[in-house]
């Protein structure tokens, strides 16, 4: 074979190698990636100072509603030798917890507030529970030394300043129940500005602030009382943490004063009056009693009459009770303007407001004959709007109004038996035959749902409106 | 291939620094990057295995990428120094020893899955990429390159 019919190598040019040059830029753009997602999940260094570590140990967690949000890295003593600082690492999700206003403590077993707390650590490890707080990004905090009040401080609360004769095992945490609910929590206990008493500064959460009024009792409870009689010996205990701790009980009067001011200052009685035990208030635990919105105010009205009693003998009989006055009349119950048939006629004389009138009322509504209207020469003041009534068209909250001397009675929805004409208290405070005629108000807006009828230990609605009291005159 | 070592050169930092494992154990939790290890391991007092570690997976692996890198570029150095320096990675690159590291991570990665949440960092990404790119790179490396002269591109005698 000639050499010339060999196969000549032909030189190559090296293979370029340009695309190879994306491979670092693609490794960078991993690195970056890689670097930014190990950044973004970095843990937040915090370190929080407390003046008592409590056993904590490096690796305890920090938790926010019943999970850990971080853990202790690190815990050093001051150089004054005055506390510890905690170095604490909280995860990238609970970054908001690390801002002005957080509050930190070391949750131990602990009697306090209203109960027993922490017993979770009598087991496991003691932690660091937090609160967040609303500023500021922070990285460094004071820890409290004893959990706060946080889950009963909220907004809206009432505080007030309760008055005893002696500490006798009051202490800051004590409950303050009503009908052994909850209701707000003793906050601070120290002598008077004047060491004439022991003063306790108290709590009311903000649902309960409208059952704080002027005439309520206040005494002492946490006491275990044994009585011995004819059917034996009977002990009565009080709920177990105000037995620990000395709690507060509150009664109510059946007429509530006016609500108090922030503030306030009240009497804390070492035992309870017997009466004061079976109080039952009318009152809205929600304020029902809207202030704002308007009251009708009731006039009196007396109705006397003479009627036969015995042969020919006859005798004076009475009624009296509310009437609502409206424009130039006044609606009432139909017993108190028109005398029964039994009357001696024309022998009947009626007084609204306490003036004489000649009695000419008619019979209005469509319930029977229940409500009359009188109408009367002279308006009276304080004349209640047509505008004002409303029909009811279900059961709702409604103030039961009287005598303006006396206040307004509450009577919730869940107290009534609802229909559409007329329909029936039962109130958990019966109402006396004072109260006949009384207006019954909305509780929400003010308006007049109808009057209230007293007999036979029965509280009838009747509904009044407008179309019937105008039709009729 | 001198870009695979310039590939895995760009790994080695992150590889390093970043954290590489996180181990939960009864709440507390670790995060420790490879050099944080090595602290670890040498501040325990180990110094014998954290100073093995140190030379064999943290400093002699980035020596070696660098000698690859540059060997392969053209006119670096003279060509008896080449030789030196060849024959030095030679020697020194077995004893670089990030594959076998990364296996010890596995091993640890499988068999402490049990007894602790042990879960992986960013770290070991770069980990793995670092020891694959270094991989290649070695296996891809043709010592004749090295020879080159830059302008012909043909062996040199």
């Amino acid at each position: 074979m000639p050499v010339s019919d060999l196969p000549v190598a032909e030189p190559v040019p090296a293979r370029t190698e340009s695309w190879l040059w994306l491979l670092p830029l693609l490794a960078l753009a991993v690195v970056f990636w890689l670097g930014w997602q190990s950044w973004s999940g970095q843990d937040i260094p915090i370190s929080i100072r407390f003046s008592e570590g409590h056993g904590l140990k490096p690796g305890d967690t920090v938790r926010y509603r019943g999970v850990a949000v971080g853990s202790v890295e690190r815990i050093r003593l001051n150089r004054a030798l005055d506390g510890v600082t905690i170095d604490v690492r909280l995860q990238p999700d609970a970054a908001a917890l690390a801002r002005s206003g957080s509050r930190f403590w070391i949750v131990r077993p602990q009697l306090d507030l209203s109960g027993i707390s922490g017993l979770d650590t009598l087991v496991g490890a003691n932690y660091i529970g937090v609160l967040p707080g609303a500023g500021e990004q922070q990285r460094s905090f004071i820890g409290l030394t004893e959990p706060p009040l946080a889950d009963l401080l909220e907004p809206g609360g009432l505080d007030i300043v309760l008055l005893a004769s002696g500490k006798s095992g009051l202490r800051a945490g004590a409950p303050i129940s009503y009908r052994q609910v909850l209701i707000g929590v003793v906050v601070a206990v120290d002598l008077a500005k004047d060491a004439s008493a022991v003063e306790a500064r108290a709590y009311i959460k903000p649902q309960y602030v409208n059952l704080m009024r002027e005439n309520i009792k206040f005494w002492r409870s946490g006491r275990a009382r044994l009585s011995a009689g004819l059917d034996g010996l009977s002990l009565d205990l009080d709920p177990v943490p105000s037995l620990l701790l000395g709690g507060v009980n509150l009664s109510i009067p059946p007429a509530p004063g006016r609500p108090v001011d922030a503030g306030a200052r009240f009497t804390l009685h070492q035992k309870p009056q017997d009466e004061w035990l079976d109080w039952v208030p009318g009152l809205a635990l929600d304020g029902g009693e809207n202030p704002a919105l308007e009251r009708p105010q009731p006039v009196p009205v007396q109705l006397i009459w003479r009627q036969r009693s015995w042969y020919y003998l006859s005798q004076t009989a009475e009624k009296q009770g509310w009437g609502l006055p409206l424009e130039n009349a006044v609606l009432a119950p139909a017993d108190l303007l028109l005398p029964p048939d039994s009357a001696l006629a024309d022998s009947q004389s009626l007084r609204v407001a306490n003036q004489p009138v000649v009695a000419a009322a008619q019979i209005v509504g469509d319930v029977g004959e229940v409500l009359a209207l009188q109408n009367l020469a002279s308006p009276l003041p304080n004349a209640w709007p047509l505008s004002q009534l409303r029909r009811a068209s279900q059961a709702e909250d409604v103030l039961v109004i009287g005598n303006l001397d006396d206040p307004a009675r509450f009577v919730g929805a869940e107290r009534q038996d609802w229909q559409s004409e007329q329909w029936l208290l039962r109130p958990a405070l019966p109402f006396d035959a004072g109260w006949h005629g009384a207006a019954v108000v909305a509780a929400a807006d003010g308006k007049l749902l109808g009057l209230l009828l007293v007999d036979d230990e029965q509280y009838r609605v009747i509904s009044v409106d407008s179309g019937m009291l105008s039709t009729q005159r | 291939m001198r870009i695979l070592a310039l590939v895995a050169l760009i790994f080695y930092l992150p590889a390093m620094t970043l954290p590489m494992l996180r181990v939960e154990r009864l709440g507390h939790i670790r995060e420790d990057s490879l050099l944080g290890g090595i602290d670890s391991l040498l501040t325990q007092g180990y110094w014998l295995v954290g100073l093995v570690v140190l030379l064999f997976s943290v400093l002699l692996p980035p020596l070696k990428l660098f000698a690859l890198f540059w060997l392969t570029r053209p006119a670096f150095l003279a060509h008896p120094h080449r030789a030196i320096m060849y024959r030095w990675v030679e020697h020194l690159g077995r004893w670089g020893m990030l594959d076998v590291l990364l296996v010890a991570i596995l091993v640890a990665f499988v068999k402490l899955g049990n007894l602790v949440t042990i879960s992986a960092g960013p770290g070991l990404t770069a980990f793995v990429l670092l020891v694959l790119f270094s991989l290649l790179a070695s296996l891809w490396f043709d010592p004749r390159a090295m020879w080159q002269s830059p302008s012909s591109g043909d062996p040199d005698p």
